[in-house]
């Protein structure tokens, strides 16, 4: 009788977990969701395995990130997204990409530091883009002259990449690999 | 001359390769189809350059490019022979693509600077300065880690591009601010009726004086220019009462000020005695 109910239970958390996460425009924690349910952190992981399963048979897949849960469409069809909603799609410069690889491995990094790397003066557009979009902030100062402010990626870059930490970061190519690579 | 020819974007990516080797080689194609033998009046548009240029991330990217298309070594390479390519490129960037030129001008010159430093004989006094050489190599194989971290960075999983958010949560706080109903309808009507009440709001309440001085300042005037002199008792007006004696009094003196009027003075030195006030005898002066 009391499994019965137990399972009565998880099975309406993973239902409200669900809700939540639907409800929800940003990811939602481990800690978060144990508070708004007001359950145990092994409730809570019931629940969520729960959601796993039942997820399965729809298109939708629950993702861990830096900053938590959150539902995406099912890999499968991102074919059929791509295709037909290609302005979701973002395609990134290849300016873009190094701006944030120096600031994603270096940081933090000022804007001297990523046009040294680049040997190309930083446009303010380019800096602007990363920042609209969440995967920067400025934290911080460089106690040298002028007093630069730091720049280092946030928990939505990680979201955007599917890092759940900087150290998921595909490692840094080895220097005598990529110079005699041609 | 072989640096013209290859100025064409669809030979570009053979560039480096003919200006190394002086020649033209089947390598070089137009629509994936090879071509041997470029036409000798082949027209070569000047900003093709600039344009070819542009597919670079900067001057370190387009010099790694040089290394790699001379097959070398970073840390083992002769930096003169990719010196001289890297400036033989530059010099054909003309004054129209000077925002495209900066970041490249300012590597030339460190590269003269290196190129300088290899031909003159070394001192053999050890200097503080540092191997301008070994500087750019260092920053060259900086450049091309991050490059490669970018790829690789580029190639993992990314949401919005590989993946899709499933998008059921809240629409933009712009779209939830305007469903929001935050006013009631009744708020319509209620400001209907008040625009149709508002001339009542708007009615002046305008005091008549009962006795106007003008009126008065008019009759007096009349009755003492046609008439003969008259006593201030004589020229009131008994219906308009208490108001209409203090109105009249005021309407003579301004007759008075303006000198219209006068006291008639035998008849002051007569009431002297009396001190009567109604005995007081106005005349027209004109």
């Amino acid at each position: 009788m009391i499994k019965n109910n137990d399972i009565a239970n998880t099975k309406e958390h993973s239902l409200q977990i669900e809700v939540l996460l639907h409800a929800s425009d940003a990811p939602l924690t481990d800690k978060a969701l144990r508070k708004h349910l007001s359950v145990s952190a092994k409730e809570l992981e019931q629940a969520l395995a729960e959601l796993q399963q039942r997820l399965a048979s729809s298109v939708l897949r629950l993702h861990k990130t830096a900053s938590g849960y959150r539902l995406q469409i099912a890999d499968d069809y991102s074919a059929l997204i791509q295709r037909v909603f290609p302005q979701r799609q973002q395609r990134l410069s290849q300016a873009l990409l190094e701006t944030l690889s120096v600031i994603a491995y270096k940081q933090p990094v000022t804007r001297s530091d990523i046009e040294y790397v680049r040997g190309v003066t930083l446009s303010s557009s380019l800096l602007r883009q990363l920042f609209d979009k969440g995967w920067i902030m400025e934290e911080g100062y460089k106690d040298t002259l002028g007093r630069p402010a730091l720049l280092h990626t946030t928990p939505q870059f990680l979201d955007a990449f599917g890092l759940t930490a900087l150290d998921e970061l595909p490692p840094m190519p080895d220097l005598s690999a990529t110079v005699t690579s041609t | 001359m072989p640096s013209t020819i290859s100025l064409a974007p669809d030979a570009a990516s053979d560039l480096a390769d003919q200006a190394s080797t002086d020649m033209l080689d089947a390598a070089l194609r137009i629509y994936q189809t090879p071509v041997a033998n470029l036409p000798k009046d082949l027209y070569v548009p000047p900003g093709a350059f600039a344009i070819w240029l542009e597919q670079f991330a900067g001057p370190l990217d387009f010099l790694l490019y040089l290394v790699k298309k001379n097959n070398v070594d970073l840390t083992q390479m002769d930096i003169l022979p990719i010196t001289e390519q890297y400036l033989a490129y530059i010099g054909e960037l003309d004054s129209d693509h000077f925002e495209l030129a900066g970041d490249y001008l300012l590597m030339a010159s460190t590269l003269i600077a290196i190129k300088t430093e290899l031909l003159l004989p070394k001192p053999q006094t050890p200097t503080d300065e540092r191997d301008p050489k070994a500087e750019l190599i260092e920053r060259l194989e900086a450049y091309a880690q991050i490059k490669e971290a970018s790829l690789r960075l580029d190639s993992l999983v990314r949401l919005e591009r590989d993946v899709f958010l499933a998008m059921v949560s809240l629409p933009s706080t712009d779209v939830m601010q305007a469903e929001l109903p935050s006013y009631s309808p009744t708020l319509l009507i209620d400001s209907l009726f008040k625009m149709q009440l508002q001339p009542d709001y708007q009615m002046h309440n305008i005091k008549v004086d009962a006795v106007p001085l003008s009126d008065r300042i008019a009759s007096i005037s009349r009755q003492l220019s046609t008439g003969s002199a008259r006593s201030f008792y004589q020229l009131l007006d008994k219906s308009q009462g208490r108001v209409g004696a203090v109105v009249s009094f005021v309407a003579v003196l301004e007759l008075m000020k303006r000198e219209l009027v006068g006291v008639v003075s035998s008849d002051v030195e007569a009431d002297k005695e009396t001190s009567q006030i109604n005995s007081l005898t106005l005349q027209w002066l004109l």
